[in-house]
């Protein structure tokens, strides 16, 4: 697959043709009706499937069209833009908000427009580029095209919502050469406050390409007898992102000492496990508060700046560290002035 | 007395009722076993009833059967205890016995299967020895009246009934600018002992036979009905033979039965319409409403209110089957103060995902109530193949409103995307 600027050429005449034949329809803010949005590939040269799926070399360019639908009975304004693949919980693609900083496999994803007027039931075509870097190394690289209408409010007043309905559809890019599955179970804790009773457990993808898995959760008394058994589903983890696993409980177990084991299958074979006690108390609380605060922060790791929380638990350790080096000194001194 | 004498009379008619059909039921069920199957019945003991005069024998000693047929041993009403136990069978096979026969103490009878071929003897244990019932002397203790019989076990004619074919049809015919036909025939066995069908093929033209298929999937009966699509584009137009025949699992083939009048082939009528649908693909979208909690009177305590929205719903028209999920996220509550997202959770319950119209709804991925945050929580999940067409579904919030919350209007933003990838 070779860069085309004449492609990429004509289907910036293709939009424009498009968005010129829109162009009957009043710019509205929002939907008076229900939103119907959707975004897909327009089959060109993607060819057949739900979401883009493209195998290059490092350093290529390709050209592509993603065809936007407004099955509502409102013209809209949508917002498009490329967001980074993330992993929904549970596994599954999903895609960052519009917000988020373009860090992963979006910057690689390129458009001339970032609004797009469809008419009621209408159909509006989009051309975009994909390229990938020259340093990019082997494995799957997921972002998406991601649509937005405009915010749909709550009634003014009270506690209420403000709704932002997305579409989103994947744009997948597999860079030739070595793959690895490789799924990291990390703990698993209860949470157990009023009508919320499931087990979680942190997965990381160290791999270099999506991988899921399915397998079995597992929760015995200390003395080893089974309380009950569920089966788990994982879906899809993106390559270097982290997510978590919750297995609904089917009761609240009494308080007591359990261990909690799970062991899930990757499709090429390979097995993750884990098995941790869990010491469940007479208090109905969240036990996975804070494992969920750590592990969902993904590849951006635990002692990111990057989401503007004070990294407390780092402060700490630097302020043992200096305060351990000053003790240092001062026993190194003494015993210098003894001697 | 006239009353007894009614139902006594009433009750005899019941026994003979029953034994009738008794009799009815016994040979429908003698019937359904292999047609070519036969059931001989010898009876053991003294036929006059016993006394001391009576003989001690079988009254059919010396009989002839074919390979597969069944002999009953049935024990005569004469208060004396028999038996019938082999003396000579043929290499390979297995000796037998059937234990006591009396007809006062059951069992009074006794049946073997005979398949393998050759001469079986056998005696009574009681009023016999082994060494009468020899190959050598058998017929000879018959004819002198001992306790002794022989049975002999004959190979089994081979089918040489070929299959016949009826019912040949095709349809269209004429075909009427059709690009095949479809051809269904009975092929039906015959003859002792009567085999199965094992194939059948037709041919047009008197070119190479092609394999038919069985309409209920096995070629297994004596009679199945055969079918295959024929195509005729190649053919010429006009009148063309087209025959069928069945073999059957003795390897008879049967002779090839035509289509009555052929196949004629012909064009399109002029005038004529075709039904045609181009079916295209439409979107997969997803539409949500808002979550209003209303007015919450601060308590002293912390609250948990819970909120149900209006519908949403999710529609796949893209006609893939690939797939989809619905994701949750959201930001916390701020206003007067800031509630905590944790505070905000949601579940989906199953029974509140109802299908407008599709296949296999999607399934909740939020049985029990869970926090949102800003992290993508999956609602919904229709994993290949699944959640193609329209479905409504209902996800339940709850907020807990903490006691140290300033009292005004809070908002949070909910994002909620419907996701295609992997």
């Amino acid at each position: 697959m070779k860069g085309d600027r004449g492609k990429i050429t004509s289907g910036l005449v293709l939009l424009s043709a498009a968005l010129l034949a829109l162009g009957a329809f009043s710019t509205t803010a929002a939907a008076e009706g229900p939103v119907q949005i959707g975004i897909q590939p327009a089959h060109q040269p993607s060819g057949q499937g739900a979401y883009f799926s493209y195998e290059m070399e490092a350093g290529e360019t390709t050209t592509d069209h993603a065809v936007i639908i407004n099955s509502g009975q409102d013209a809209l304004t949508l917002r498009l833009y490329a967001a980074d693949g993330i992993t929904a919980i549970n596994g599954s693609t999903a895609f960052a908000t519009a917000d988020e900083q373009r860090t992963g496999p979006s910057s690689w994803l390129s458009v001339d427009v970032s609004e797009v007027q469809v008419a009621a039931g209408g159909r509006a075509t989009v051309p975009f580029t994909v390229s990938v870097p020259g340093d990019a190394s082997s494995g799957d690289y997921v972002a998406g095209w991601v649509i937005e209408a405009p915010p749909k409010a709550g009634a003014a007043g009270g506690v209420g919502t403000t709704v932002h309905e997305r579409a989103g559809v994947a744009v997948v890019v597999r860079v030739p050469g070595p793959t690895e599955e490789k799924l990291v179970l990390e703990g698993v804790c209860l949470n157990r406050e009023t009508g919320s009773n499931y087990f979680e457990t942190p997965v990381r993808n160290e791999g270099n390409v999506i991988t899921k898995g399915t397998g079995t959760f597992t929760l015995t008394t200390a003395d080893g007898l089974e309380v009950f058994e569920r089966p788990a589903e994982l879906g899809a983890v993106l390559p270097g992102d982290a997510t978590l696993l919750r297995i609904d409980a089917p009761f609240d177990p009494d308080p007591g000492e359990y261990v909690a084991a799970l062991e899930i299958e990757q499709p090429d074979g390979q097995r993750a496990g884990i098995s941790s006690p869990i010491d469940i108390g007479t208090e109905k609380v969240n036990g996975c508060t804070a494992v969920a605060a750590a592990e969902l922060k993904g590849e951006r790791g635990f002692f990111s700046l990057t989401d503007g929380a004070t990294p407390w638990l780092l402060l700490g350790l630097l302020g043992g560290l200096l305060l351990a080096l000053i003790a240092g000194r001062a026993l190194l001194a003494r015993e210098r002035g003894n001697g | 007395m006239r009353y007894v004498k009614h139902w006594a009379s009433r009750l005899g008619g019941a026994a003979v009722a029953i034994a009738l059909l008794a009799a009815i039921a016994g040979l429908t069920l003698v019937g359904s076993d292999s047609a070519s199957a036969v059931n001989t019945t010898v009876i053991v003991g003294q036929t006059n009833g016993g006394g001391p005069n009576g003989v001690n024998q079988y009254n059919a000693a010396s009989i002839t059967i074919t390979s597969g047929d069944t002999v009953t041993w049935d024990s005569a009403p004469d208060g004396r205890r028999h038996d019938v136990t082999s003396s000579v069978v043929p290499a390979g096979q297995s000796a037998f016995t059937s234990g006591d026969l009396d007809s006062d103490v059951p069992p009074a009878s006794y049946a073997r299967v005979f398949n393998a071929t050759g001469t079986y003897t056998y005696y009574c244990t009681f009023h016999a020895q082994a060494s009468e019932a020899t190959l050598a002397n058998v017929d000879a203790n018959i004819a002198a009246g001992l306790m002794v019989g022989k049975v002999v076990v004959q190979a089994a004619a081979p089918d040489t009934t070929a299959p016949t074919t009826t019912a040949v049809a095709a349809v269209p015919n004429p075909t009427d600018g059709a690009a095949s036909v479809t051809l269904t025939a009975t092929v039906t066995d015959s003859g002792t002992p009567l085999g199965t069908i094992a194939s059948a093929a037709y041919r047009v033209d008197s070119g190479a036979p092609v394999s038919m298929t069985a309409v209920d999937g096995t070629f297994n009966a004596a009679t199945e009905n055969v079918q295959a699509n024929v195509p005729v584009g190649s053919l010429s137009l006009g009148s063309h033979t087209i025959e069928v025949r069945g073999t059957d699992n003795a390897g008879n083939i049967g002779a090839w039965s035509a289509l009555t009048g052929g196949l004629n082939k012909t064009d399109t009528p002029a005038g004529a319409v075709q039904a045609s649908v181009n079916v295209l693909a439409g979107a997969l979208t997803n539409t949500a409403q808002n979550v209003a909690f209303g007015n919450v009177t601060l308590s002293g305590a912390d609250q948990t209110i819970p909120a149900t929205p209006d519908v949403w719903q999710a529609q796949d028209a893209r006609g893939t089957g690939d797939g989809w999920n619905v994701t949750l996220s959201s930001t916390g509550f701020t206003g007067a103060g800031t509630i905590t997202v944790d505070n905000f959770k949601v579940r989906q319950p199953q029974a509140q995902v109802v299908t407008v119209g599709g296949n296999t709804a999607p399934t909740s991925q939020v049985l029990s109530f869970q926090s949102l945050s800003g992290a993508a929580l999956k609602l919904l999940s229709a994993t290949g193949g699944a959640g193609m067409g329209t479905y409504d579904y209902t996800p339940d919030f709850q907020l807990t409103v903490p006691a140290s919350t300033a009292a005004g209007a809070y908002t949070a933003n909910v994002t909620v995307t419907i996701n295609s990838g992997p």
